[in-house]
Formats: C-alpha cells, sequence, structure tokens
C-alpha cells in the first residue's frame, strides 16, 4: 500500500520500549553492582528511564545505543552520589550472595563468603569513580576500549586510575578488612 | 625486572595484555622473589573474586514495569493540559494538525478558536503532518481520512476515504499526509482514530488555492477530539 507513510515507525523511529529493552539486563547488572542491592538498583533504572523519555529523538539518532546508555547511567549515579553526599551503598547489601551461597554447596560459597563481604567493605572505601571503574572493569569486565567510550575518559588516563584504584582496594584489604586465607 | 617494574607492569599482567617476552620477565622475577609472588597471588585471587561477586537476574516484569512508568510520567504531565475530557479515548488522545514543518516543539497545547485552513495549490502537492499525541499505547487502532471532493492523496485518484489499522505509540505519532488539490474550493478533511468502538474526529479545513501557502501562518494550531 502505497500509504505506507502512515507506518507507526514512519517519521518517528522506534518506540522507547524498542530502543531500550534490549539493554535493560546489562543496565541492571551495572545499576545492580553500583548501589548494591535490588531497590536501589531498580530505583536507579527507574529514574535513568524517566531522564531518557523525553529524550527520544536523541536515542533514535545513536548509532550504538548501549554504550550511550551505560554512561548516562553512570553519570546519574554519580550525580547522585555526589548530591547525596553519601555513599550510595550505605543502604547496605542485598543477601542474595547468602541466599546464593546456600543454593549450590559445591560452588565457591559459602567458602569464600567471608571474603566476598570483605571485598565488598572494602570497595565501599574506595571514590565513586574508583568503585565504578572497577565495578565496570573488573567485575563486569568491560574492556579500556568500551569504557573510553562509556567514560569519555582516554585509555591512558583510565589504565593510571585501574592502577590506583586496585592498589587501594589491595592496600584496604591488607589492612585487615581480609584474610586471603580464608579463601583457601 | 626489578620489584618496581613488576608492580607497573601488574595490571597488564593481570588483565592478560603482556607479551609474551614481558610475561615471560615477569614470570621469572616472580620465581625468585617471594614478595612480588605474594603480591600477584592475592592480586589475582582478588581479580577472581571479584568476578564472582553475583547479580541476580533482574526481577521478571521489572523491565516492562520500569519502561511503562517512565513513558506514563511524562504522558500523565501531558495530560494535564487535556484533562476535562469524559471519554478514556478523549482523555488519551490529542490531535493536532500542523502544516508544512514541524514544529521543533509541540509540547504547548493547541489554541482555541477556529484553526485557519490548510492552503494546497492546484499544481503542488503538499504534506500535512497529523500529529496523534497519546498518552497510552492504542493497538490496532483505526485511523480513517476522509477526503474532501477538492482534494486527494496522491497514488489514491478518486478515493475519498482512506481507512487503515495501526497501533500508536504514548507520545506523539506523526502522519504526514500527502494532499493535492483538484479544484478551486473550500471544504474540510476529517481525519477520525477510532479503537474498541469509539471514535475521535478532527476536522481539518482546507483551502484550494492558488495564493502561497505559508506554513508558519496560523500555527500553532490544533484540535482536540
Amino acid at each position: 500500500m502505497k500509504i505506507g507513510i502512515f507506518s507507526r515507525h514512519r517519521g518517528t523511529g522506534p518506540s522507547f520500549e524498542e530502543l531500550v529493552t534490549p539493554h535493560m539486563e546489562r543496565l541492571y547488572r551495572l545499576a545492580y553492582r553500583y548501589s548494591g542491592n535490588q531497590a536501589d538498583a531498580e530505583d536507579l533504572i527507574q529514574d535513568l528511564l524517566i531522564k531518557l523519555v523525553p529524550r527520544i529523538d536523541e536515542l533514535r539518532k545513536v548509532e550504538q545505543l548501549y554504550p550511550w546508555l551505560a554512561k548516562a547511567l553512570y553519570r546519574l549515579h554519580i550525580d547522585r552520589f555526589r548530591k547525596s553526599s553519601r555513599n550510595p551503598v550505605d543502604g547496605g547489601y542485598d543477601d542474595y550472595i547468602e541466599h546464593t551461597a546456600g543454593e549450590d554447596p559445591d560452588e565457591l560459597f559459602p567458602a569464600r563468603l567471608g571474603l566476598i563481604r570483605d571485598l565488598q567493605t572494602a570497595l565501599q572505601q574506595l571514590d565513586e569513580e574508583q568503585r565504578a571503574l572497577i565495578v565496570m572493569h573488573d567485575m563486569e569486565s568491560y574492556t579500556l576500549v568500551e569504557l573510553e567510550k562509556i567514560l569519555d575518559i582516554p585509555i591512558g588516563t583510565l589504565k593510571s586510575r585501574l592502577h590506583r584504584s586496585r592498589a587501594k582496594l589491595r592496600k584496604l584489604l591488607k589492612e585487615g578488612t581480609v584474610s586471603l586465607q580464608r579463601a583457601c | 625486572m626489578n620489584c618496581k617494574q613488576l608492580l607497573n607492569q601488574l595490571d597488564d599482567y593481570l588483565d592478560g595484555n603482556l607479551s609474551g617476552e614481558k610475561r615471560d620477565q615477569l614470570e621469572l622475577h616472580l620465581g625468585g622473589c617471594e614478595d612480588c609472588r605474594i603480591l600477584v597471588t592475592e592480586a589475582q585471587e582478588i581479580q577472581q573474586v571479584l568476578r564472582e561477586i553475583p547479580v541476580p537476574p533482574m526481577r521478571p516484569g521489572f523491565a516492562s514495569q520500569a519502561i511503562k512508568r517512565a513513558i506514563d510520567h511524562h504522558s500523565n504531565h501531558r495530560r494535564g493540559f487535556i484533562a476535562g475530557f469524559s471519554s478514556a479515548l478523549a482523555a488519551s488522545l490529542l490531535v493536532a494538525l500542523f502544516a508544512g514543518k514541524l514544529l521543533p516543539d509541540m509540547e504547548s497545547p493547541p489554541g482555541p478558536g477556529v484553526s485557519p485552513p490548510v492552503v494546497i495549490s492546484l499544481q503542488h502537492p503538499r504534506t500535512v503532518n497529523l500529529v496523534f499525541d497519546v498518552a497510552t499505547a492504542m493497538e490496532n487502532a483505526t485511523i480513517s481520512i476522509e477526503l474532501p471532493e477538492n482534494v486527494e492523496v496522491p497514488g489514491f485518484p478518486g478515493q475519498q476515504l482512506i481507512s487503515w489499522k495501526t497501533s500508536l505509540q504514548p507520545g506523539r505519532n506523526i502522519l504526514p499526509l500527502p494532499l493535492k488539490g483538484i479544484m478551486h474550493s473550500s471544504s474540510a478533511l476529517v481525519a477520525s482514530v477510532e479503537l474498541d468502538g469509539r471514535k475521535k474526529s478532527i476536522r481539518i479545513p482546507i483551502e484550494v488555492s492558488d495564493k502561497k501557502a505559508d506554513p508558519q501562518a496560523g500555527l500553532p494550531f490544533g484540535h482536540h477530539v
């Protein structure tokens, strides 16, 4: 039918839902890592979506949407952290780890449960940008090339920051937060 | 390689980014330096545990709920200026007509009163953009265009009723409608949306004339239906 110009997407492009749905799971993982618990992760994602709806025309023009979305999530998370002047995981990590530990005794849990908790405690003592870098690179396995796009930071600077973040994490653990032998 | 050099290359080693020769040098140093061996072992273990910290799967239904809430959040703001309509369809639907180019911001409510006619010439087809601004998604809505005798849609000669089913997304749905004048006169085009037996229409004055159309004249204007 020639009047295909009336297609719902013609002139407007994909809907908001079509644009963001494929990326929700990955965004949620990041949000959970940032916030440490499900309630805060969902809250962060909800805030992000509310801010993005009016920018749908902008979203439609982005070639690689996920890095763009991850960047928006990161900035929102940092903004919220700064505005609240508190550690975003002050609300605490939820008990998902303990829950998981009980499910499969053959897994590393609960043997490493204490170490994980100590690591989480140490992570909370990093500044928020350091923590986000550890989250994205070391926990979610984003490459430095990907992070260069997401964070708008040159790779050389990222490597320096990652080096300092890891060193600080090791130092915090070394100061008695954790005994690595416990994991063996 | 000394201990300081090893420390400088530790991250690349942990991430598997060291070339063969450098890696061999580092591991050679590890063989003879217990302090560095402990450092590297602990660092590797931290990296491993960081990757093992689990993330619960997203709650089933959360994604679609969150997206809907975000869209509704903004739709509710828009709904503020079309409040007062009795039916659910009317409350969720605003049809506005913008002749010529779309305005960059069509958030402002349509002005009251009678809209000026859309001027179409006999010589040149003109596209008018019907903007269906709906608060919530409308699946399988029927859109109908009733054309007056003095205009036609190019490609549909003599056809005065064009109707089709489509789905409207929350927010603005822009339907570019090409129109061509076929005789000098004034009339009106009727655009309708029908969903679940409820129908709302908009009457759009049309004037076929050879006078030059000013796409900005009378804008913004629109119609509640």
